[in-house]
């Protein structure tokens, strides 16, 4: 797939990059040390997340049969890929890659989207007590709008993206 | 590099290689930047001072081709611009990928011998050294060298399309 970046990139072919495209490739450039302490920030939640995360979920929700090791370990996989598309300031990458694959097992296996946005909001609470606050407003358009894609009501629309 | 870098993660984080590498790049990217800018100011005088010298080389490819040195004087402008793109970028896979591969596949088409595009490549990366400043030129050859390498590596064509080399003037 292609991000905001590879696509300027694939337009310049046979012609130099323009000034109002390199203006946009140094802003990013400016902000991608921020972007790189995040996302070692977050890989270092993932392995304190994957410890606990299972363990609290069981003791929070009893209930919930759903809260296995494996959905776990699949929810923690996808906060790489929410790192990853951090990293490249491209919603549409988390959206692609992670997002519409959600949507179509929530529906498929007739989940209640709850009990996924319930696992997000656990890691939310996680991560507002060990990222830093820059790190924490970078990640937090993606975590919006996972927790929205996960409303009921959204759940169908979110197919569609 | 950056881009190129993000989308090849699957399902994982930045190795440590990964993330110096990238932090290494940021170092130098107001320089690029520069870099590019002094590119496409000279790309034409650098690409006049290539046909100026391959005339008087080659006095009768303009009879083969009537319209050679001007497409390559084209070409020549286009290739350090593409050039500039890949070492502003850090790496060389995308122009490659997107440029280089086709290119060639047009110089094969033309039946230019490896002798004249070696003369071409030698006297465009000669022109760059002459005209950018030292810090552009450091950040430009690596890619220039590999663009010509790349492209200098035709098969000898069995038809005469050039005629007679001269000694350099």
């Amino acid at each position: 797939m292609n991000t905001w970046f590879s696509e300027i990139v694939k337009d310049t072919n046979e012609r130099i990059l323009s000034d109002q495209e390199l203006e946009r490739i140094m802003i990013y450039y400016g902000g991608m040390p921020a972007r790189l302490r995040a996302s070692e920030e977050v890989e270092q939640l993932e392995g304190e997340l994957a410890g606990t995360l299972f363990g609290e979920l069981k003791k929070k929700f009893p209930k919930r049969t759903l809260y296995g090791r494996r959905l776990v370990q699949d929810v923690l996989e996808s906060l790489r890929t929410m790192a990853q598309a951090m990293l490249a300031d491209e919603p549409k990458l988390f959206r692609l890659r992670w997002m519409n694959h959600m949507g179509r097992v929530v529906e498929e296996l007739d989940l209640d989207p709850s009990e996924i946005q319930d696992i997000y909001a656990l890691i939310q609470e996680k991560a507002a007590a060990k990222l830093s606050a820059h790190s924490r407003e970078l990640m937090q358009p993606y975590f919006d709008e996972l927790a929205e894609s996960l409303t009921p009501a959204a759940v169908s629309p979110a197919l569609s993206r | 590099m950056i881009s190129r870098t993000l989308l090849r993660m699957e399902n994982r984080y930045l190795t440590g290689k990964e993330r110096s590498d990238l932090q290494g790049y940021l170092t130098t990217a107001r320089t690029r930047r520069s870099a590019l800018d002094e590119a496409r100011r000279t790309s034409v005088q650098i690409a006049d001072n290539v046909i100026t010298n391959m005339r008087r080389r080659y006095p009768q490819f303009a009879q083969h081709r009537p319209q050679g040195f001007d497409k390559g004087h084209r070409d020549l402008v286009l290739l350090t611009h593409m050039t500039a793109n890949a070492m502003f970028l850090g790496e060389t896979d995308t122009i490659d990928d997107m440029f280089t591969h086709w290119y060639k596949s047009i110089l094969k088409g033309v039946h230019l011998t490896p002798q004249f595009m070696n003369d071409t490549f030698t006297l465009w990366l000669e022109g760059m050294e002459k005209t950018f400043t030292e810090t552009t030129y450091d950040l430009m050859r690596p890619v220039a060298e590999h663009m010509a390498s790349m492209l200098s590596d035709l098969p000898a064509s069995g038809k005469d399309e050039i005629g007679e080399r001269r000694a350099a003037v």
